[in-house]
């Protein structure tokens, strides 16, 4: 490490230090924390075994991202419904994990995102399970499976699924003691937690961040496998059940499939598959977006993309002489797939019909948009675009037609004053042909800005809810402004300054900053403030890929 | 094709079939009875009228109280414009109906009557700038800004500049010095954008292609730079000057109308006093 | 954390903004600006306007200036406004004659009863406009500048409710044209060889006579120059007809029943003694000569003879026992109205009594009265015949009086024709230019004008129009020599000689002269017409 980076480090430590501690006040939880480690040495880690395997370098490249903590007795780690971005890791100490029962309650009653625009999930409330029902197991898998009943099965639908680390059956509880891990899968995935974890003892508890999570299942073999096959156990049967491949069927089949299947993930621009290399997978995408792209020219073309639930190689299983990978298929930001064996596919087309013509309408479908955008400059260029400027992320993405748009500024000025005078969006952005992509927050189906909050100002509001900041608790870090790839939370500065009995020293007298940004105005009553504020009607709200181009194309007939 | 002009064909056919009812009213009123701003007919085509007037002024108060009007849910600010243009319009006209087509005989009738006209009118001219000017932008600049940052936009761009060419060979300075730095100095206001929106930048890319001969590749991508900086200058530039008329617009509309907002008031008093 | 794992994907050329966050964000300096301008410029309009009106007397906010006749108390609003109250009639009345009372000038139903006789349809429409009384303001607008003209009320007033059009357009044919209303069926008049005879009179008396100085020989104007005066026996006929030569012939005296026809000698009238008589004392029995007591002849015959009459009268009575009114008049009007022919009944009859003091008076004056009492009784009469209520009497329909059932047919035709020749027009008596009717003369209305319901001024017509150009049907030429045999059949005064709203529309029409309903008819009538308002009143 350069001096540089290292004196970077140290004062982000510091920083660290005192968010953290202020963050476990703040959330309300008891602050059971009597003592923490910030940024532990390798050695100091390699002690336990979830750290064991790793090499020094890179234990020091995840260090920031994991402490130590030592917390008393009876002190709630978290509580049913928060988001948390941890994994637990318990040292020493007992810890009960239980549910109360009261998961019903947190789910909405009507959907935050109006499903015409942004088609996201709308959660009904579900009923307890009859008494002396069998329990199906974990809660928020009942939950799961009857939405996924009622739902249509389409990929754009299917955007959170749940998961919790420990399988808690309904109403009862459990205790994790030395060496138990709970809680890193709703990390990774960054769904509520259904129970509340609670100290039974005076415990000492690992604590390790999410993106030192990502690295080391990447690193471990062990671990990957481990979080994979509680995954697997516990999820990804319904969530296979949910996607349009695996509808159809049986239960059998995908309980002896899921034991086989891969579960792989990319970063950011990482390819998945070459063209030309021999194609031997079958790739079915559970999270993220995958770009593709074919040679073409002296360079790569993008053609189209795949989002959740789509597969990436029938093409090649199917038509057999394709000379491999018809596609070079890389990861847009964050992806997870499941990744099947040949024989598995064959055995998958020829027990059942209705996965083998979907398969073979895929194909077709991706064969289409390939010769199309490969003809079409322009739609390439649009997928592209799309593809650049995050569009395919957003569910919500605030987009201005300039044709019409007088500059009047009532937009940010019913954000304003809908919001205690400060607007939480600037008119500024790209533009793609007459159509302004604001700053403002797409509402990412994966949202990077929530990794990271030292203290929990930026959260869900409520289970598979918009993003919000709570400015009480913001003390300005700008860690979720400089994670949000879009520039869409601003900082503004309150004109206000830290008193000078702060409890993290380094903000005393300093002036307080706050972070904002968009919240679809879910508290309000009323739908986005900006959009019905436009006095000539050309603010949207766009909510996916689709909806963005009959925008572009409604102009271009005009 | 209606709806290449109006953004709502709905209102627009409302506002159609509203228009031609009372002119055919009026048509028929005339045929049987007369109509002066005294009797039963003009009263009623002057109570209708100010209605409408009252209905339409709330717009303004519409759009400064957006708290309170989201949280009523009073409707989308479109949709009260799209109520103001039309009904401020049928204003008009009632008005004329009101009057049977008459000029007014005495000063305050021909403030009213003036007052009337120039409000409706201006509302007019401000629909018709609001429809020209967003398309004109849009159709040939390439950025988007607001233009209550241009002084610092512009500041970061002649910053930009300068050390682009700072690092210049001299040919590019002098050029820079002479053609373009006056350019550079400040936001412009220049009323030939409307006739050419990109600012007559053909001329200088001529030039700068002339000088790119002489230059070394290192040099000619700085060429290329201060060219994408100075096309993005003027496009700053044309933003500013292009919607400045949006804002000016209306200083000449929102005035009077108050004035003729209390016009109007006095003139019901007058005419249920008397 | 490695923040460069999620890139920045927007690479602007600009550096990130930071919000604005100011109050004075939501509400923009301009826009603020803009309210305080016009706030201000209505605050100082109010302010101006509330002094305009209590110190200026609103001379900003009316809507016009008052006009002249009314100029003097235009600063005095109360004259004629009422707080948040239309302008009411009274105000107007203060100084303007008072309306609400049945003879008012201005009231709605004096509109209708002026001008009109027709007394049943105007009862009729009486009733329904009495509780429909307009303002005045509806029709006389105010506030319309200096020069206005209130009483010029424009055309549309009248419209609302005599749905014509125009003059032009729909105005309808005048009644006496509609009619075919001859001037006069009761006269026997030759206009054309009457013409001649006094355009060559005059010219004999060194006077050149065109057509019209002819015409105007007889038909002399009235001192406004609106109308012609009554034509007069004595004025205009006296000259040539009933001259001293004139002489009944010799007729049979009256015996002393019925079965023998024939006429009172003067001596036998004296004798009577009876009401009306007394003018036989002041006849001379010189007029008479009696042959043998069996005939008698009187010369000369005076125009409206009173022996002549006398006898007539006697006839009738004897003829038509029923007829109930005698003496003064000359037709027997049928009563047809019960309703008010009572009240016109106590008229008439209060009028006959008066007339019957005065009958035997001689003096010029008394006989002047005598003919206002027939007018008056005339008019009375006609109110109780039910149709036609002209005031003119040229349409009479004498109605059908029941013949005596005592006579015999002889006896009926030998009065009959003592009648007759007591009247003979051979004898160039009274049948040479009247009509004897059951025992009666025919009475002429000497009233010349023929249109009712509108004003005709001929002075304010002379300079444009001869009279030969209106009254153009009987073709009394320019050449005056046309006296034809064919224009013999057409040379009666029962011609319809008036001219018909066409022959108006030459000139009044529009883009010529005035045709608004104001320049002929009048909605209030003017205090000439008021003498019929009076007959009508409760």
């Amino acid at each position: 490490m350069t001096p540089e980076k290292m004196a970077a480090a140290e004062s982000t430590i510091a920083m660290r230090l005192e968010q953290f501690q202020d963050r476990w006040t703040s959330t309300g939880a008891n602050s059971g924390i009597t003592q923490i480690k910030e940024k532990p040495t390798p050695a100091q880690l390699r002690q336990y075994e979830l750290f064991k395997e790793f090499d020094d370098t890179f234990l020091e490249k995840i260090s920031p991202d994991i402490s130590i903590a030592r917390w008393q007795k009876d002190a709630i780690l978290f509580e049913e419904g928060t988001y948390v971005d941890l994994a637990f890791y318990v040292i020493s100490g007992q810890v009960k994990v239980y549910s109360g029962g009261q998961t019903e309650e947190k789910i909405l009653d009507k959907p935050i995102f109006d499903a015409g625009r942004t088609g996201a999930i709308i959660l009904e409330k579900t009923e307890k399970p009859k008494a002396g029902a069998p329990l199906q197991g974990t809660v928020l898998l009942n939950m799961v499976e009857d939405q996924l009943k009622k739902v249509r099965q389409k990929s754009s639908e299917i955007k959170f699924l749940a998961t919790i680390g420990v399988n808690v059956a309904f109403g009862n509880e459990a205790t994790l003691s030395s060496g138990d891990v709970f809680g890193e899968i709703g990390a990774l995935i960054g769904w509520p937690q259904v129970v509340t974890a609670k100290t039974m003892s005076e415990c000492e508890i690992i604590q390790i961040r999410v993106p030192a999570l990502r690295q080391m299942k990447r690193k471990s073999e062990a671990l990957k496998n481990r979080i994979d096959k509680i995954y697997k156990e516990r999820l990804l049967l319904a969530q296979l059940r949910g996607t349009p491949l695996f509808q159809k069927c049986d239960q059998n089949f995908l309980q002896s499939l899921k034991d086989r299947m891969e579960l792989v993930s990319f970063e950011s621009g990482e390819p998945i598959t070459a063209e030309g290399e021999p194609a031997e997978w079958l790739y079915m995408v559970r999270s993220g977006f995958v770009r593709l792209a074919q040679k073409f020219g002296s360079g790569e073309i993008v053609t189209t993309y795949l989002s959740k639930g789509m597969t990436l190689g029938e093409v090649e299983l199917l038509i057999g002489h394709t000379g491999g990978w018809v596609f070079t298929a890389s990861s847009v930001e964050h992806t997870e797939l499941v990744k099947i064996s040949r024989t598995d596919f064959e055995e998958l087309i020829r027990r059942f019909p209705p996965a083998e013509k979907l398969l073979w309408d895929s194909a077709v479908t991706r064969i289409k948009e390939s010769g199309y955008s490969r003809r079409n400059i322009q739609h390439s260029e649009f997928v592209s675009t799309a593809l650049e400027q995050g569009l395919v992320e957003g569910s919500s993405i605030l987009v201005i037609d300039l044709d019409e748009c007088t500059r009047c500024d009532d937009c940010v000025r019913a954000c304003a004053a809908t919001h205690d005078d400060i607007p939480r969006f600037v008119r500024e952005g790209n533009k793609y042909n007459n159509l302004l992509i604001t700053r403002a927050c797409y509402h990412c189906q994966d949202p990077v800005c929530l990794i990271g909050c030292p203290t929990g100002a930026i959260r869900r509001a409520r289970v598979g809810s918009v993003v919000e900041i709570l400015p009480d608790l913001c003390i300005g870090c700008k860690t979720c402004a400089n994670n949000c790839p879009y520039d869409a939370i601003t900082m503004f500065e309150t004109g206000q300054t830290w008193p000078n009995n702060m409890i993290p020293e380094g903000l005393r007298g300093k002036p307080r900053l706050v972070a904002t940004k968009c919240n679809l105005c879910y508290d309000t009553g009323h739908g986005p403030a900006c959009v019905s504020n436009c006095p000539h009607g050309c603010a949207y709200r766009v909510g996916s890929v689709e909806q963005f181009q009959s925008l572009v194309s409604k102009k271009k007939e005009a | 094709m209606i709806s290449d002009f109006v953004k709502s064909p709905r209102w627009f056919w409302m506002f159609v079939f509203t228009t031609v009812f009372f002119v055919v009213s009026y048509a028929a009123i005339w045929i049987f009875d007369e109509v002066t701003p005294g009797n039963f007919w003009g009263l009623t085509f002057g109570i209708i009228a100010t209605v409408l007037f009252v209905a339409v002024a709330l717009y303004g108060i519409r759009r400064r109280t957006m708290k309170t009007s989201s949280k009523l849910k009073l409707g989308n600010s479109n949709t009260w414009l799209q109520i103001h243009l039309y009904g401020g319009t049928l204003f008009l006209l009632l008005m004329f109906l009101h009057t049977a087509f008459r000029l007014p005989q005495s000063a305050f009738n021909w403030w009213l009557w003036f007052l009337s006209v120039w409000v409706v009118v201006s509302g007019l001219v401000g629909v018709l700038l609001q429809k020209v000017i967003p398309q004109l932008l849009s159709s040939a600049l390439t950025i988007e800004i607001r233009t209550d940052r241009i002084d610092e936009l512009v500041n970061e761009l002649r910053g930009q500049a300068e050390a682009e060419v700072a690092h210049s060979p001299a040919a590019i300075r002098d050029y820079y010095q002479r053609t373009i730095a006056a350019d550079m100095a400040k936001p412009i206001l220049r009323p030939a954008f409307f006739k050419d929106i990109t600012g007559g930048i053909q001329t200088k890319v001529r030039q700068m292609d002339y000088l790119k001969q002489f230059l070394a590749d290192d040099d000619q991508k700085r060429l290329d730079n201060l060219e994408m900086i100075y096309r993005c200058k003027l496009e700053c530039d044309a933003h500013y000057t292009l919607q400045k008329p949006l804002r000016l617009w209306l200083m000449a509309h929102l005035p009077v109308s108050i004035v003729l907002f209390t016009l109007v008031l006095m003139h019901l008093f007058i005419v249920f006093y008397y | 954390m490695t923040p460069d794992k999620y890139h920045k994907r927007i690479k602007g050329r600009f550096s990130a903004a930071f919000l604005s966050v100011s109050k004075k964000y939501l509400f923009p300096a301009n826009y603020r600006k803009m309210l305080v301008v016009g706030c201000a410029a209505s605050i100082l309009l109010l302010v101006y306007f509330v002094l305009d009106w209590t110190l200026l007397s609103s001379r900003f906010a009316t809507p016009g200036l008052v006009s002249s006749n009314h100029a003097d108390f235009e600063n005095d609003c109360e004259k004629c406004h009422d707080l948040a109250n239309e302008v009411a009639n009274d105000k107007c009345s203060s100084c303007h004659e008072k309306f609400g009372d049945e003879l008012g000038v201005y009231t709605f139903s004096a509109h209708y009863l002026y001008r009109s006789d027709d007394y049943a349809r105007i009862q009729a429409a009486a009733e329904k406009s009495r509780n429909a009384e307009k303002n005045c303001y509806e029709c006389h607008q105010e506030h319309n500048g200096r020069p206005a003209e209130i009483t010029n009320v424009p055309d549309a007033k009248c419209l609302k409710c005599h749905d014509f059009g125009s003059f032009d357009s729909n105005h309808p044919e005048f009644q006496f044209a509609r009619e075919r209303v001859p001037d006069d069926s009761a006269l026997k008049f030759t206009h054309i060889r009457h013409t001649v005879f006094v355009s060559k009179f005059l010219e004999q008396k060194g006077q050149r006579a065109n057509v019209e100085e002819t015409c105007l020989y007889c038909h002399k104007a009235q001192a406004d120059g609106k109308n012609f005066q009554p034509l007069d026996f004595d004025r205009h006929c006296q000259s040539c007809h009933l001259t001293a030569s004139v002489e009944t012939p010799l007729l049979d005296i009256r015996g002393a029943s019925a079965d023998e026809p024939g006429v009172e000698t003067l001596g036998m009238i004296r004798k009577r003694l009876g009401p009306g008589t007394r003018w036989a004392f002041y006849l001379s029995p010189l007029e008479f000569d009696e042959l043998g007591g069996r005939k008698v002849k009187k010369a000369p015959v005076y125009h409206e003879d009173p022996w002549v009459m006398e006898n007539l009268k006697q006839i009738r009575k004897l003829l038509y026992p029923e007829q109930g009114l005698d003496g003064i008049l000359n037709t027997t009007p049928n009563p047809q109205h019960p309703d008010f022919q009572a009240r016109n009944k106590k008229i008439i009859q209060m009028l006959n009594e008066y007339a019957e003091q005065l009958r035997g008076r001689p003096e010029a004056e008394i006989q002047q009265d005598l003919l206002i009492i027939d007018s008056l009784i005339t008019l009375a009469e006609r109110n109780l015949k039910k149709d036609l209520q002209l005031l003119s009497s040229k349409n009479m329909n004498l109605p059908t009086l029941a013949l005596n059932p005592d006579l015999t047919q002889n006896q009926i035709d030998g009065f009959l024709q003592v009648a007759d020749n007591l009247t003979g027009a051979g004898n160039g008596l009274c049948q040479q230019c009247h009509r004897l009717s059951q025992a009666g003369i025919v009475s002429i209305d000497g009233d010349q004008r023929s249109l009712r319901r509108a004003e005709f001024d001929h002075r304010a017509h002379i300079l444009e129009r001869q009279c030969l150009d209106c009254h153009n049907i009987i073709p009394v030429t320019r050449q005056l020599g046309s006296d034809t045999s064919e224009t013999k059949a057409i040379d009666v005064s029962a011609t319809f000689n008036l001219p018909g709203v066409e022959n108006c529309r030459e000139c009044h029409s529009s883009g010529k002269t005035n045709s608004t309903c104001v320049t002929c008819h009048q909605f209030h009538p003017n205090k000439e017409q008021r003498g019929n308002l009076r007959l009508f009143a409760k």
